[in-house]
């Protein structure tokens, strides 16, 4: 189970996004995610060894590393990216679980079930309204808490974004104040600020989605408002009638683009 | 999530290029990213175990390192290569936009053949043509930053075998020797030349899409 096990899962996901949650979706994988595999990791990996202090005194070294680095920035990023992306799970398991009733009416040979087949209910798009509005909708706003208390995590546990070259240590077994060095301050303070920038802008796709939501929702009860006197029945044929083409139409759409396939 | 994801991201991406775009990309996968990740993260991989001072001072290597290698090639090559694969994306969403209102006019009741739709080639003209030429202008773009920022940090392209460093707390100044500066400078050189062969590429590129646009102008006026 690894970040590419991840991908798998929440490209499943992307199929039920808005398009500003593909496009979080598609910074999450490539900005943050990739970054972190591919440069921040290395940064980091002789952070330890190569955290160098001034003194000969046994522990001291292992001491003040353990003070100044409680947890390491890349198992910090490692739990904020893994925290942020499962809200989308919640999403994921509505629909499953809609699929699963749809399955369930089909087997039952309900009338009301208007499938042909299994296969059309395993390939059917929800859109995003009723109860699953609300679920997609609590999933943003938990993304967004996630985000933000992790960006405050950092900037209290490190006193700020920056890595300082020199750290005066005094716990003990340290002889009096000893100088520690750190290992390449300048390119993880250049990792660290680029890691923030990347997740304001995933908090700003993502309240830039809740207004979309919350604009789509009013403007959808003001329009039920006006339509009120249509019938249920001839609704629920066109709708379905809809979905079978938006399959055919949206697999086509979804090859185009990155391919995470569901 | 590594370089193969990206690769599958962006080869869906390459069914809607030119064919210089297609080649482009090709260099890029095999010159560029292949020889990052098979060849040069081992030349750099021991670069600070290996960068060794002249004295006993604790800190002082590590302060030194610090101060003459502040992001390290490896790493500046990585952003560069994410930063210039993601304008294609741009294409991506517009593709998948162009396909989106095709759905909804169906959707509206106006005849469109299903099959025609998925299979459809969507040709680069009208707001496409600006997208994808926006998208290799902002590929330049990077290429040539992210050059420059080499250029200015690392004083040219050559890595020296040694460098004198009188950051405290070294005393005074002291001698500190690069690991393998020969192979270094090797293939800074070589990814400094497949980079601009891409630059070419988006070059040649942009001004095959400006030749197609005015040719296509100059036919409908006549």
């Amino acid at each position: 189970m690894d970040w590419g096990a991840l991908h798998t899962i929440l490209g499943g996901v992307n199929k039920h996004s808005t398009s500003i949650g593909k496009v979080w979706l598609t910074v999450l994988f490539i900005f943050r995610i990739m970054i972190l595999v591919v440069a921040a990791e290395r940064v980091w990996g002789d952070e330890q060894d190569d955290f160098v202090c001034n003194t000969l005194q046994p522990g001291c070294r292992n001491v003040c590393y353990d003070h100044f680095f409680p947890i390491s920035h890349i198992r910090l990023w490692a739990l904020q990216l893994i925290f942020v992306s499962t809200p989308a799970l919640l999403v994921a398991m509505h629909v499953a679980y809609r699929r699963h009733e749809k399955k369930r009416q089909f087997r039952t040979g309900d009338q009301k079930c208007e499938f042909k087949d299994i296969e059309e209910i395993r390939k059917q798009r929800f859109r995003i309204e009723g109860s699953l509005w609300w679920t997609y909708t609590s999933s943003i706003f938990f993304r967004l808490i996630f985000e933000a208390v992790f960006m405050y995590a950092f900037y209290f546990m490190y006193d700020g974004f920056r890595m300082p070259r020199l750290m005066k240590c005094n716990a003990w077994p340290c002889p009096n104040t000893v100088d520690c060095f750190v290992s390449r301050p300048t390119e993880k303070t250049v990792f660290t600020i680029f890691m923030i920038a990347v997740s304001s802008i995933c908090i700003l796709l993502n309240v830039a989605e809740l207004c979309y939501l919350l604009t789509k929702f009013f403007l959808r009860r003001s329009k039920k408002a006006g339509n009120s006197k249509q019938q249920p029945n001839h609704e629920n044929k066109e709708e379905t009638k809809q979905n079978e083409m938006n399959e055919l139409i949206s697999d086509s759409c979804q090859n185009t683009v990155i391919g995470f396939s569901s």
